[in-house]
């Protein structure tokens, strides 16, 4: 058998095997910004910057279903399993993000953002000879329920990325933290849009 | 690297029974009262650079099929499989989905959109199979959507495999490797969408 088909074979086997002895991960939030910019460059991933700050004190209220397990799909990592806390992350993003620098406490007086449900699915593939590359989507679907207003407006931010397959199966759980704080980026900006725009960064 | 091969091919059979992991995985489920009582009125399909390559064969193969085509002869369902060889696979995949879901009678109520994003699309290769097994393979993501909203509904992950170990697996396996991997997904299709008892006879 000739070098070049051993080659992925190689590849896959060990991505299989070290599958199979995979342990439980869990997505380690919040993420400094130190870890961004390292975790993005190793991944191959473009972090977007941080959110401006919004107009508006906003709450946050969580579901059962906003924390879960990433759902991994193919032969692949199949068997890497990734917890992703992901409410620590949307506690801390929408509390920076606040003008006040904290979370709102729910009141009338205040607009909500109400979490529904978050998932995360990741799959990777085989691209080349002893080349890999995972693509993960983070999905985040919320309501937001303006002051004075009892309906909510339904809001669904899903990023989807491909990231380096670095250290086997090993970087998952950091990209699927730095592709959760996309999604909670793209999740305020959303908001901000609703509540009338956020406030211009200071030049 | 040939002293490598051998540990390879242990690892690799090795891991065989991950191909046995379970086809669909709920990323989001549809919601109860749309179980059994929802209908697909309109299938997308995308196709992921992953897959890419293995898709170009394919559809160059149906192509083929198609201007190589006698005039149609057997039964009607055995006309329909047959044109569906021809077909490429974004018009085969609706018709296969539209036929499994006609014999679960799945084809009333709310109205929904069918995406699917192939990101793994493979055939069996010969020589790996009459080796160790391997196998044909059609995954991807299947989303579900409000046909008019286009809210989501719900979110899978379907993955088949066909597998074809030694030379009786591939002699079994036969021709239409595409048409039987869409057949097969498209079963998986319909279990996501619940049960609404069998069509009635005509």
């Amino acid at each position: 058998m000739k070098i070049r088909l051993a080659r992925p074979l190689l590849l896959t086997a060990s991505l299989c095997v070290l599958a199979a002895r995979a342990e439980a991960r869990t997505v380690v939030y919040p993420i400094p910004a130190d870890a961004v910019s390292a975790g993005s460059e190793k991944l191959g991933l473009t972090p977007s910057p941080d959110p401006a700050k919004g107009s508006v004190d906003v709450a946050l209220e969580l579901s059962s279903s906003t924390d879960h397990e990433a759902v991994r799909g193919g032969l692949v990592c199949g068997a890497w399993s990734i917890q992703n806390p992901i409410s620590t992350l949307l506690r801390a993003m929408v509390a920076d993000h606040n003008p006040g620098g904290k979370l709102a406490p729910a009141s009338a007086a205040t607009p909500v953002l109400s979490i529904k449900r978050a998932s995360t699915l990741g799959r990777c593939f085989m691209t080349g000879e002893m080349q890999g590359a995972c693509t993960t989507r983070v999905t985040i679907d919320a309501g937001l329920r303006l002051v004075g207003s009892t309906e909510e407006i339904p809001i669904r931010a899903q990023v989807e990325r491909e990231q380096k397959a670095v250290g086997m199966c090993d970087g998952l759980a950091v990209g699927t933290g730095l592709i959760s704080r996309e999604a909670t980026i793209a999740l305020l900006k959303d908001v901000d849009a609703r509540l009338g725009g956020a406030v211009p960064p200071k030049p | 690297m040939r002293k490598l091969m051998l540990p390879v091919l242990v690892a690799l059979a090795a891991v065989s029974s991950p191909l046995e992991a379970r086809a669909v995985k709920i990323v989001t489920p549809l919601p109860a009262e749309m179980m059994g009582a929802a209908q697909i009125s309109k299938v997308d399909v995308t196709i992921s650079e992953s897959a890419r390559k293995t898709f170009d064969a394919l559809e160059e193969k149906a192509a083929h099929k198609k201007s190589a085509a006698k005039p149609a002869a057997g039964t009607p369902d055995e006309q329909r499989a047959e044109s569906y060889s021809t077909m490429p696979f974004a018009e085969m995949f609706p018709n296969v989905v539209h036929d499994e879901l006609v014999k679960r009678n799945l084809t009333s109520g709310r109205a929904l959109k069918l995406s699917l994003q192939v990101d793994t699309l493979k055939t069996a290769d010969a020589g790996m199979a009459l080796l160790i097994g391997s196998v044909d393979e059609l995954a991807g993501v299947v989303t579900l959507s409000d046909a008019a909203s286009g809210a989501v509904l719900g979110e899978y992950y379907i993955d088949v495999f066909n597998s074809s170990g030694g030379p009786l697996g591939l002699m079994l396996r036969g021709s239409g490797v595409r048409e039987k991997l869409a057949a097969e997904f498209a079963k998986h299709v319909a279990e996501v969408m619940g049960k609404k008892g069998k069509a009635p006879k005509a």
